[in-house]
């Protein structure tokens, strides 16, 4: 299993560890090969042979992509059926999360707690009234003209915006001293975990209206937001848990002494710790939340994913199955990727934290 | 001794308890009598009785026979055991890829760790549902028609109506099959006592323990070469004979294997990396074999770090199972929680139904996973 000491990458230690090891060469150049072939082949259909311009599926080069096709639909799978002159609003909508982020994250900036509580709070009902608009002099959107990266973002964030305060809520309940109310959360958390999100959300698009006072009505994409929001919720409440579970008893007793109640301990104390230890395992639920977001095609919404599967049955751009896929895929990847990297950095960031903390305090918990 | 103070405080914790159920059965009570209302102005009737009603719809794929006048009772059975099926072929698939992965994540060739890293990047960053769409795409588009499948060694074909496989005739030699399975089984059973008690006594399995389990692995070859097997032929326009798996059923199991393998293969390289690089060492300086210090060093331990995740994983699978609805296979969400309830409209019976399948499922997992994890704590002390 262990390479002689000698194969360092010079010509000599290749050739050692080659006459060592023979299979194991030859698997390496084997691997090689696939690597350079497969890059080499993608290469070639994505760049080198493919059309960036052309009316329908005949104008392009066949042996290439056909990326015409996505430039062509490019608005449409970004703001679905959205009436083009009202886009200056989805732009908005779509904009505020990545600068109030901005904002947030700037160091020494003042207001970062109103940034964060107007995030929570103000910016859902803030973008669902301009989105949908019927007041101001804003003229109506009904939410079934929603659709492509817009509806995405909206279910996602929503999801996110709505589910995260309730999981804070559920992991405080989950905790709870009192047996009544700690039995009725893990009731609730186990149940919406045991669930598949294919039947949560037929199941709020079905009982959901039953639950509700006859004569009140929700949309349909707002049915789908409530499932995916209690199913997050569950997820990120189990997070949010272990995060409070970190936080030693010395925290609670200390400021119960400075005579804390329970709810100015658990803001200004124990949260601030236990959000912070559990931020990787966070970030890692909105990975997961927004790869969810492409369930909601199940009840009949037009995500990007369902409104890119749609177009794919367009005469004029027959077969480009690849393409649109490719598309869609690179918009999850990147997002993904990105935040996946936030939070293994973040990880590592703690563990050199935690590490420099007991060389200080002498401690080895 | 309970002071005032105690004593005032566990009637504060009563009363705040008596609120919290008071509020929540006043919920309870709210959201079941607006249900009884729409029900009813819905014109929806209630009750388990439609469970042995006809439910005249036909089921493309069921492992129990059904047709158009089974009862919604028999679909429902249908439904569940091809979600069954999903699941646990798919926990099969992607446990053998997942290992293969992982163990090729930390492996000393650098193009082969880098090449599994970029499968695992790639894969676990799309959504599951994308992963789906693409194979039923790709299966859909590229393979062949059906007078044109690919053949594989002449006994099984692929084209874009699905996979065919042979399939063994169970006919009048049930019995003599089923009996020499038993033998094989009995066989197999007792070399590996015979096995298990030589090792524990430090001394090589005895000739008998090899022979029996020669002789049963030979049996089991017999009786698989022995059955009639019915490979599928081209008749018309359509394979007939044998197995044939449908389009859908192959990019459902190909999109869970593959994507789940991707998470699968980084548990068990955190597993592997999670044993210390001393004990590997230790155990090569002692003069072990890289096959031995794998059995014995280094998965024992690894095993512990691993099976919880992996569990998680499990109960993943089962539950994502049902992207069969989206690609029209019929799994239980499909046609139960689908079709069965537009036609029955019994939704509060359907949906609890549903729900409790899953949560009897997931709570299995988590009952063997302890099980499980009981066991190995004990092995460690």
């Amino acid at each position: 299993m262990h390479a002689p000491s000698s194969s360092r990458l010079t010509p000599s230690g290749v050739l050692a560890t080659a006459r060592a090891y023979p299979f194991s060469t030859f698997l390496t150049v084997g691997l090689l090969y696939v690597a350079l072939w497969l890059t080499w082949r993608i290469v070639d259909w994505a760049v080198i042979e493919a059309t960036w311009q052309a009316g329908d599926r005949a104008g392009c080069n066949p042996e290439g992509a056909c990326w015409a096709f996505i430039l062509n639909r490019l608005p449409q799978f970004t703001f679905g059926f959205y009436p083009e002159a009202e886009r200056w609003r989805a732009w908005i909508v779509l904009l505020a999360p990545p600068a109030l982020l901005l904002l947030a994250m700037a160091p020494d900036f003042k207001g970062r707690r109103w940034i964060i509580a107007g995030g929570f709070i103000a910016y859902p009902v803030a973008a669902l009234a301009l989105l949908s608009g019927g007041s101001l002099g804003l003229s109506h959107v009904p939410s079934d003209q929603w659709g492509g990266l817009l509806l995405t973002m909206i279910v996602g964030i929503g999801a996110f915006v709505l589910s995260f305060p309730l999981a804070i809520l559920l992991a405080l309940a989950r905790l709870s001293k009192l047996p009544a109310l700690r039995w009725l959360t893990i009731g609730f958390i186990d149940f919406w975990r045991g669930m598949p999100l294919v039947a949560v959300l037929f199941m709020s698009v079905i009982m959901l209206p039953l639950f509700l006072p006859p004569g009140f009505e929700i949309s349909r994409p707002g049915l789908a937001l409530t499932g995916l929001t209690l199913y997050s919720s569950a997820y990120l409440a189990e997070v949010i848990r272990g995060g409070l579970q970190s936080v030693g008893r010395g925290q609670t007793e200390a400021a119960l002494a400075l005579s804390f109640g329970f709810w100015r301990t658990q803001t200004y104390i124990v949260m601030p710790q236990a959000l912070r230890a559990v931020l990787p395992g966070i970030v890692n639920s909105v990975i997961a939340l927004f790869k969810d977001t492409t369930y909601v095609m199940i009840v009949g919404l037009f995500d990007l994913l369902n409104i890119v599967t749609a177009a794919l049955s367009d005469a004029r751009w027959l077969g480009l199955a690849t393409e649109g896929y490719v598309f869609v895929g690179v918009i999850y990847w990147l997002f993904c990727f990105v935040l996946s990297h936030v939070s293994s950095r973040l990880e590592a960031q703690q563990s050199r934290v935690v590490r420099q903390d007991q060389i200080l305090t002498g401690s080895t918990q | 001794m309970i002071g005032p103070r105690q004593r005032r405080a566990k009637r504060v914790a009563f009363i705040q308890q008596a609120l919290v159920l008071l509020a929540v059965g006043l919920l309870a009570v709210l959201i079941a009598r607006n249900t009884v209302i729409n029900l009813q102005a819905r014109g929806l009737a209630s009750g388990f009785d439609f469970l042995w009603q006809e439910a005249g719809f036909k089921i493309a794929f069921a492992l129990i026979p059904v047709d158009a006048t089974s009862t919604y009772g028999r679909v429902f059975v249908a439904g569940l055991l091809n979600s069954l099926l999903i699941a646990a072929l798919g926990i099969i698939a992607a446990t053998l890829l997942g290992f293969l992965l992982g163990i090729a994540r930390v492996s000393p060739s650098p193009p082969l760790r880098f090449l599994t890293r970029g499968y695992v990047e790639l894969v676990r960053n799309l959504p599951l549902l994308l992963h789906l769409l693409l194979w039923q795409a790709v299966i859909l588009r590229s393979l062949p028609t059906v007078k044109d499948a690919i053949g594989l060694g002449g006994i099984a074909f692929l084209s874009n109506r699905g996979l065919y496989l042979p399939m063994p005739l169970l006919g009048n030699q049930a019995n003599l099959l089923l009996s020499a399975l038993g033998a094989a089984a009995v066989m197999a059973a007792i070399a590996w006592i015979l096995h298990r008690r030589a090792r524990s006594h430090g001394e090589a399995p005895p000739l008998l323990a090899r022979g029996l389990s020669a002789g049963s692995l030979l049996l089991l070859v017999l009786v698989l070469i022995g059955l009639d097997w019915q490979v599928p032929q081209l008749s018309g326009f359509d394979y007939r004979g044998g197995l044939k798996l449908m389009p859908e059923f192959v990019s459902l199991i190909a999109a869970l294997t593959l994507y789940n393998a991707a998470f699968i293969a980084e548990i068990v390289r955190a597993g592997i990396q999670s044993v210390d690089k001393g004990q590997r060492e230790a155990a090569a300086a002692l003069g072990l074999s890289s096959r031995q210090i794998l059995r014995l060093v280094i998965v024992p331990p690894a095993l512990r770090v691993i099976v919880p995740p992996i569990a998680n994983q499990y109960t993943h699978i089962i539950k994502a199972s049902s992207l069969a609805t989206v690609v029209g296979f019929p799994d239980l969400v499909n046609v139960f929680l689908g079709t069965s309830l537009n036609q029955t409209g019994r939704a509060v019976e359907i949906v609890a139904m549903t729900a409790a399948v899953y949560l009897v499922l997931c709570a299995a997992v988590a009952l063997a996973t302890e099980a499980f994890n009981r066991r190995v704590a004990l092995v460690e002390r």
